[in-house]
């Protein structure tokens, strides 16, 4: 008995019964007219569509759920799709017409808006869109192409992860390990733009934006597994939901109400991206004037400094209209996030949000800061800062949180874009947050409106500690805190710091737009050297 | 070997080409900027003048590309090396290698036996003039095209077997018989000449394509028992390709435009019974080479029914082959159009030596053993129906394709691979 006897025992029977076609068997005859082989080649593409698994398909559109080639027309242009593998059929030789399309995975290419990218997705009418050793294998080629040829790579998640009836032996042993960590140790090679579109339940990627659907939940084990392995009993809500995601673990970066939206939202993403790290991030010009004033800037602060006012208004005011897409709204509201656009070109954000927290910067902003800034870094994408924050937030949780370590990383991360920064400061850069936010970095420019407040620490803490003893023993202690602290906030204008250099100019709110679209086209041919580090940090 | 002539005949009359007359011949007009036209031989006995020490140097374009050219002046000195040329040599490879610029050898040494040295000549010693000893070619990132323009002696023994591209003229095989298997053969220097010129300019890339609106597939091509030669006509753009090594009916390696990008050709048709030999094989590792070092794509078309026996047995050659596809960065796309027998498809670029897309045509006949073969009942079960279907369906070849749907997927992915690598010169950002 060969090797292919020993593995496929009836291999001979089914493959007879497979190959054979319209009572004849193939012909391998050179030079003839090879006319059943293209026959046998149509049933196989009907097959590969699904024609023998429409009981699959009608059960997943009972659901409210597409097919793998559903999700992947609404993806990619019209008639664009390739697929690599599609003859891939399960190990289980008797089901072959069930499985035979990739065998659980659908890989391929097209393209959007003639832009060439790979997909890889996959298909929930196999064996419950779990992954088998075939499928894995076409998924090992398309990685390599699309690292050579420097495709981005959209992922659409919906699963049960690794199979596990083909992974239960020790065989185990030989999945993963040549590419988990890759995107860790080496820096990613490629744009992941990924979606969460049903259950799933195995290890992530980390992309460069994901969407989930409300409905989907993906964590790495499913509640069923945990309960078996632990005892714990949870939800899928609970272990990952789309809630838990964008508002506990920030690891979404926008919530779609249904499939068609969160597929479309990934298109409208990637216009943003270039295709790949080092590649040029496509211009979209619309009808907004790079020179359009903003008057409506100039009235936009509340009269109390300390009063809180919704940071996006101003970006959207300032940016190309309609063009800002705000990352992870719903985790640390207290740092605005996202991409959008100023004269065409796309640029990445960061604002301090003084609606949550006070706009303070606290250990999820600088998770969520971080995330941007490596965006901007690896995708060559110009970088914009707001400013309007009070400081670091420190108390006792934020200490216990890590605090040292990721105002470090912040620190970093601030510092390794080599790509044209601009900051703005709107209202308040107080302390480590004024640096952690990328305002007055030798390589931007920064601006500060004239009711930016620049110190070390705000007013009120700095008049107690440098006039603390004179406060204690006045009689009316209060009185003269607010007095010292209005002297302190008097010296904390940004005129001094536009004097020594250090702000590169005070100017009218109305003028924001323009000026910094100017600010950006300056600095867009600057030959920045590139930082090197070893992490990729998200 | 091929014999190529082309409609030019310059050197059918008494005249000869001149060095200069030959560069002319290459290069853009008035694109010239000769490096070091003053120099002269420092030999302490050379008489007269000794213009270049018998050396061009130049820097120069073609179809307005720069490239650089060395060129042999034999009229100086007997064809002897002087120490100032071997600085000229140095010079113009460290040159071509920091700008990544081709570099033109036409060489052209001493005819008149033994040469001739000065008395001191023991100066010499310790100069021995091998490039490489101070330049390392080996590392360059552009084609090195060498034309045998007259005898090779010295120094470009050293080199003329590195040349990824060789052109002599028929004249002159016999002086070079070891090294010209694979040359590409001209009637004339002239024609030599003009073959590297368009070798040049396929080598530059093409302007940006784009992915859409692809030209049919030519007509012929769903003929998988065409020969070599045949396939190449027709699935190259018209008139584009290049052999290196001689057309035989069962194999052609090359280079060629397809859909307009450079890309460098393994064909391997014709005869149902062909076999490849041990001189196949290194034809093979040339074009592989080429193909790795300036990661052009690399394409396979195969019909091929196996290696024979004695060239099975050349264990240091085909490791050689395996190694340059296995360290080769450049997109390996290989199409099975009709026999893919085990022997045959390893070194014409399996899965496992990293053929990025593998397909086939529906009536391939992919098998360990070539099943016509007279073996025993017992070890062809497995291959009684070598079809392509099993291969696809354990995903060991990405796709099955009409002969018309195989093209047009070939050109899409070259397309894009080229397309990304020429929007980006610069290095990915270090993360």
């Amino acid at each position: 008995m060969n090797r292919m006897h020993a593995r496929y025992p009836n291999c001979n029977a089914t493959r007879k019964m497979l190959l054979a076609h319209n009572g004849q068997p193939m012909s391998t005859a050179p030079g003839t007219v090879h006319k059943s082989s293209l026959d046998e080649l149509e049933r196989r593409k009907a097959l590969a569509l699904g024609a023998a698994r429409q009981d699959r398909i009608e059960r997943q559109h009972e659901r409210g759920q597409l097919t793998a080639h559903e999700r992947i027309d609404l993806l990619l242009d019209a008639g664009s799709f390739r697929q690599m593998g599609r003859f891939v059929f399960g190990e289980d030789l008797a089901d072959i017409d069930r499985t035979i399309g990739g065998d659980g995975s659908v890989f391929g290419f097209g393209t959007i808006e003639d832009r060439p990218v790979a997909v890889a997705t996959t298909d929930p009418t196999v064996k419950g869109s779990s992954h088998g050793d075939a499928g894995t294998r076409v998924g090992r080629t398309q990685a390599r192409i699309l690292q050579k040829c420097r495709l981005p790579l959209f992922e659409l998640r919906q699963g049960g992860g690794a199979r596990i009836t083909e992974m239960i032996s020790s065989k185990f042993a030989g999945v993963g390990g040549h590419s988990m960590g890759d995107r860790y140790v080496f820096g990613p090679k490629h744009v992941i733009l990924e979606a969460w579109l049903g259950d799933y339940f195995g290890p992530q990627t980390i992309a460069d934006y994901i969407v989930t659907t409300r409905s989907a939940h993906a964590s790495i084990t499913s509640p069923a597994l945990l309960e078996v392995a632990t005892g714990q009993r949870h939800s899928a809500d609970e272990l990952g939901g789309s809630e838990v995601h964008a508002r506990v673990t920030g690891q979404v970066d926008g919530v779609a109400e249904d499939e068609g939206a969160a597929i479309a939202q990934l298109r409208k993403v990637f216009s943003y991206y270039p295709s790949y790290p080092g590649g040029a991030a496509p211009r979209r010009l619309g009808d907004d004037s790079a020179n359009r004033m903003v008057p409506e800037l100039r009235t936009i602060l509340p009269e109390n400094p300390n009063r809180a006012f919704d940071i996006r208004k101003v970006l959207n005011l300032v940016l190309d209209k309609g063009s800002f897409i705000e990352f992870s709204p719903d985790f640390a509201r207290n740092l605005v996030t996202g991409l959008g656009r100023m004269d065409g070109w796309p640029v990445g954000i960061v604002a301090n949000q003084s609606m949550a927290v006070a706009g303070t910067i606290d250990t999820a902003a600088m998770i969520k800061a971080r995330r941007m800034l490596a965006i901007a870094h690896l995708y060559s994408i110009p970088f914009l800062s707001f400013l309007d924050t009070p400081g670091v937030l420190t108390t006792l949780e934020q200490e216990h949180s890590r605090l040292i370590s990721e105002i470090y990383a912040l620190a970093a991360s601030r510092l390794r874009p080599a790509v044209p920064k601009v900051a703005v400061i709107v209202r308040k850069g107080i302390g480590f947050a004024y640096p952690m936010m990328t305002a007055s970095d030798p390589e931007s420019l920064t601006f500060a409106w004239p009711s930016a407040r620049i110190a070390f620490t705000g007013p009120e803490p700095a008049a107690r500690i440098v006039y603390g003893r004179e406060i204690q023993a006045a009689d009316d202690p209060t009185a003269l805190l607010g007095e010292r602290a209005e002297e302190m906030r008097a010296l904390s204008t940004p005129r001094l710091a536009a004097e020594l250099g250090h702000v590169d100019a005070i100017i009218d709110p109305a003028e924001t737009r323009k000026i910094v679209i100017r600010s950006l086209d300056a600095l867009r041919s600057q030959n920045l050297p590139r930082r090197r580090s070893l992490m990729f940090t998200t | 070997m091929a014999l190529i002539n082309t409609s030019r005949d310059a050197e059918s009359g008494a005249e000869p080409l001149s060095p200069r007359g030959r560069i002319e011949l290459l290069v853009d007009p008035e694109s010239v900027l000769e490096i070091a036209a003053q120099a002269r031989s420092q030999q302490p006995s050379a008489a007269g003048e000794t213009p270049g020490d018998g050396v061009l140097t130049i820097l120069a374009r073609v179809g307005g590309r720069n490239i650089a050219v060395l060129a042999e002046d034999g009229s100086v000195l007997a064809r002897t090396d002087g120490e100032v040329a071997r600085i000229k040599r140095h010079r113009l490879f460290d040159l071509a290698r920091m700008t990544d610029v081709p570099i033109v050898v036409m060489f052209d040494g001493p005819t008149v036996s033994p040469a001739r040295f000065d008395p001191n000549a023991g100066e010499l010693a310790g100069h021995t003039s091998d490039p490489r000893l101070d330049v390392n070619l080996r590392a360059r990132t552009a084609p090195l095209i060498g034309v045998i323009c007259g005898e090779v002696a010295g120094w470009a023994n050293a080199v003329v077997g590195d040349c990824d591209v060789l052109i002599v003229p028929e004249s002159l095989v016999g002086t070079i018989a070891s090294i010209t298997s694979g040359a590409i053969v001209t009637s004339d220097v002239a024609s030599a000449i003009e073959v590297a010129s368009s070798v040049l300019e396929l080598l530059a890339p093409a302007e940006k394509h784009t992915v859409v609106g692809l030209p049919p597939p030519p007509p012929g091509w769903a003929n998988e028992n065409s020969d070599a030669g045949e396939l190449a006509a027709a699935v190259f753009d018209k008139g584009t390709y290049i052999a290196f090594a001689g057309h035989r009916n069962h194999l052609s390696t090359g280079i060629g435009r397809f859909g307009g990008w450079p890309v460098v050709g393994v064909l391997a048709g014709g005869s149902e019974a062909a076999k490849l030999g041990a001189g196949d094989l290194s034809h093979l590792r040339a074009a592989y080479a080429l193909s790795r070092r300036y990661r052009l794509p690399l394409l396979t078309i195969e019909n091929c029914a196996g290696i024979d026996g004695v060239a099975s047995l050349n264990y240091a050659l085909i490791s050689d082959l395996v190694a340059e596809l296995r360290d080769s960065d450049a997109l390996k796309v290989c199409l099975i159009t009709g026999k893919g027998h085990v022997l045959g498809t390893f070194p014409l670029g399996s899965r496992q030596l990293g053929t990025d897309y593998f397909i086939a045509w529906p009536w391939a006949s992919l098998s360990i053993v070539d099943p016509s073969t007279d073996y025993s009942e017992e070890s062809l079960e497995a291959v009684r129906e070598p079809d392509p279907w099993l291969a696809a369906g354990r995903g060991l070849i990405d796709d099955v394709l009409s002969p018309e749907d195989s093209i047009e997927s070939i050109r899409w992915l070259i397309d894009v691979y080229m397309s990304n690598r020429a929007d980006a010169r610069q290095e990915m950002p270090s993360a």
